[in-house]
């Protein structure tokens, strides 16, 4: 097991990416915060699987290309990832932003994936019920608004769900954080949501892709609507974890288990 | 002959009506217009405007107005509209819209016509700027700041090319695909009116200005910054495009205000300078920088350099702190001469903007005070004996009057015509005379064989 990050060259661009267990394959892509470490979450979801933590493009020590407009050019990025770490079909697990890209993923190639497992995913308009403007948040509420108010110290010890301020770990600390949440931007600033998806994900239920959804209990970034929304729309289960939308940090072992049973579940029924 | 420094009045319309900065967290973005009553702004907006207008008879260079979006700090949210209302009241002075955010446009083909519309009007006396926008208008726009810069040089380029050249051209590029680029009208000041570039003192957006050789305006700064930026603009025209600038490409928002004495000048200007800065100004980062709006490179610089020079955030200095740093200029008449000649001979400074007029939330008859004081005791240091504006000594682009057009500009190259039943073209203008229309019809002409 390993918490330093590889580099591999992918379509001429470099792609970080922390990777340790054995089983699965399991490919975690993350959220718009919490890069450059290999997580409570991973390790947890390694005592079952092999974790590969890629990084997606802008975070992380993994490049932004220009070519990188949107979430069609990083689906092929990732598949070429996947080419290149020889992993034929994996379980994607996505948090928040990796979520929406996991199941565009699973749309576009879903010869590639074996299970969908959604944390907080982002993507979906559900009216009434907006995503919380994570691009615009004073960094004073960052530990209300995210539910990192009761957490334990060690498992959010430097995490900053945001830009934030340079008093959060100085200024190149606070500079790298701009730029990543730059990169979340250019996939997701315009739109803040895909309206194709309302109409794509029900085909994944049809063709047979197990999924699952986990939203926190207390989430004040993703509204609860919007995670029974996904699993209306994927016919999947959810799994509801204690704490805020900061959970798969906060409850790591919970949210694990949550996975890692539904992951179990769909591996004993291909056998 | 041409003056030494000229004066623009650079009005930002705010809406004081608003709590103090230390109660919001912004007035920008989130700042509940519920605040905004539009009969207080009818009179706000009518004494505004008055103080532009007027700025011509007091002999002001320019008057300039700009583009803001969903805050109290500049409520001209449309300032080409300005422009029409400006250029209908003044027949001389210049009319600067610095600037359109060209890239918060869908369409910058829209603003090529709107200020050439105005160039027209204004008998050719518009400056336009180019901005960006500040980064909290993307928040308020949806428009993507990761998109901003590349959106705004690509605008920049095809309304430029617009004005210039003659169309239809197709326009092929990243963010604009446009068929057929035709824009008319065309501005009358060939092949462009003069363009402004506002900075804060990036080294790449002055790079940009000098290689274009238009005019930089540097915005609210310190004297330090002003001073490098100068500095650092002249050397780059010289040393890489290998031309010296005139003193009419640096420019600098300088806030002033001009009282009978130092002492009276200080007291009179304190609390609207501290309501600009304090509450005007009251943008944090997180609404000021968008993600994206800049690399996270640059940003790390800006920080270090702010960090290094001590720069505190406008809401966190005193009133003698941005004396001091020079972000305004407050005093008798001798002591604003000594200032901006200090600044014309050791920065190159040759325009300054926000020389005078309105700041803040101050009374009407202040303003005027501002300006008239600021015309009769300061200005004539500056000018050629004659004390006239650089523009009175000057050509028009369109002259003045009907009689001076008609002696000097040539006739179109086609007269409008109706084409008669028999062939012959009718000119429209003598088409009501018996004798030319003799035995014309109307029927559409026998198209030939």
């Amino acid at each position: 097991m390993t918490s330093s990050a590889q580099t591999m060259a992918v379509d001429g661009v470099t792609v970080a990416y922390r990777r340790g267990g054995s089983g699965g394959p399991v490919v975690v892509l993350n959220g718009h915060w919490g890069s450059r470490r290999w997580l409570p979450l991973h390790a947890a979801l390694a005592e079952r699987s092999e974790v590969i933590a890629p990084e997606l493009p802008g975070f992380g020590s993994s490049e932004l290309p220009d070519w990188v407009k949107g979430i069609d050019d990083v689906l092929l990025l990732v598949r070429d990832a996947l080419d290149a770490l020889g992993l034929e079909r994996v379980h994607l697990v996505g948090y928040g932003l990796g979520g929406w890209i996991a199941s565009d993923l699973a749309i576009w190639f879903p010869e590639r994936v074996r299970s969908l497992s959604l944390l907080a995913p982002y993507g979906l308009r559900v009216p009434g019920h907006p995503l919380a403007n994570i691009f615009l948040m004073n960094p004073a509420g960052f530990a209300e608004a995210y539910g990192l108010l009761d957490a334990d110290a060690a498992l959010v010890d430097g995490l900053v769900p945001g830009v934030g301020t340079p008093a959060d770990g100085g200024m190149e600390e606070w500079a790298h954080r701009y730029g990543e949440m730059g990169a979340a931007a250019r996939l997701m600033w315009q739109w803040r949501y895909d309206l194709a998806l309302d109409h794509r994900l029900p085909r994944l239920a049809e063709r047979g892709l197990p999924s699952l959804v986990v939203g926190g209990a207390d989430d004040r970034i993703l509204p609860a609507a919007q995670v029974e929304r996904w699993a209306q729309l994927l016919g999947a289960r959810t799994v509801e974890i204690p704490g805020g939308h900061a959970f798969p940090f906060t409850a790591p072992r919970q949210t694990a288990e949550a996975v890692t049973s539904f992951i179990e579940s769909v591996e004993k029924v291909a056998a | 002959m041409s003056n030494r420094l000229q004066f623009y009045n650079f009005t930002l319309m705010p809406y004081p009506f608003i709590p103090p900065g230390e109660d919001l967290e912004s007035s920008w973005i989130t700042i509940p217009n519920s605040l905004f009553d539009a009969k207080v702004a009818h009179r706000l907006y009518t004494e505004y405007l008055e103080q532009l207008v007027a700025s011509e008879k007091f002999g002001y260079d320019g008057i300039i107005v700009n583009e803001h979006h969903q805050n109290a700090f500049g409520t001209i949210a449309a300032p080409n509209v300005w422009g029409g209302y400006l250029a209908a009241r003044t027949s001389h002075i210049r009319i600067g819209i610095i600037g359109n955010a060209l890239p918060l446009h869908q369409n910058p083909l829209r603003v090529a016509e709107e200020i050439a519309m105005l160039d027209i009007i204004s008998g050719g006396r518009i400056i336009s700027g180019h901005v960006r926008g500040m980064g909290a208008e993307y928040h308020s726009s949806g428009m993507d700041p990761t998109r901003s810069k590349g959106r705004f040089w690509e605008a920049h380029d095809l309304i430029l090319r617009a004005w210039a050249e003659d169309g239809p051209f197709t326009w092929q590029g990243e963010h604009y695909d446009i068929e057929y680029a035709n824009i008319w009208p065309k501005p009358v000041q060939r092949p462009h009116p003069p363009i402004w570039m506002p900075g804060t003192g990036s080294t790449e957006t002055i790079e940009e200005v000098a290689k274009r050789r238009f005019s930089y305006m540097q915005t609210t700064t310190s004297n330090w910054i002003t001073k490098r930026s100068f500095a650092l603009f002249r050397q780059i025209c010289e040393e890489k495009y290998e031309y010296s600038p005139a003193p009419t490409q640096l420019g600098r928002v300088i806030p002033t205000y001009v009282a009978e004495t130092d002492a009276q000048a200080y007291r009179e200007f304190m609390p609207h300078a501290m309501w600009f800065f304090r509450t005007g100004l009251k943008i944090p980062m997180h609404h000021l920088m968008p993600p994206g709006y800049n690399t996270s490179a640059a940003m790390l610089r800006t920080i270090q350099g702010r960090a290094a020079a001590g720069v505190k955030n406008f809401w966190e200095m005193s009133y003698d702190d941005l004396i001091e740093s020079g972000h305004i200029i407050v005093g008798s008449p001798q002591t604003v001469i000594d200032k901006y000649g200090q600044q014309a001979d050791e920065y190159g400074l040759g325009m300054a903007v926000s020389a005078g007029g309105h700041l803040g939330a101050m009374p009407n008859w202040m303003v005027m005070k501002n300006l008239q004081l600021m015309a009769e005791e300061v200005m004539p240091a500056f000018r050629e004996p004659d004390g006239k504006p650089d523009h009175l000594r000057e050509e028009r682009a369109v002259p003045y009057t009907n009689a001076e057009q008609a002696a000097t500009i040539p006739a179109p190259k086609h007269q409008p015509v109706v084409r008669l039943a028999d062939g012959r073209d009718l000119p429209t203008a003598l088409g009501h005379i018996p004798e030319v229309v003799a035995g014309g019809s109307t029927e559409p002409p026998t198209p030939a064989a």
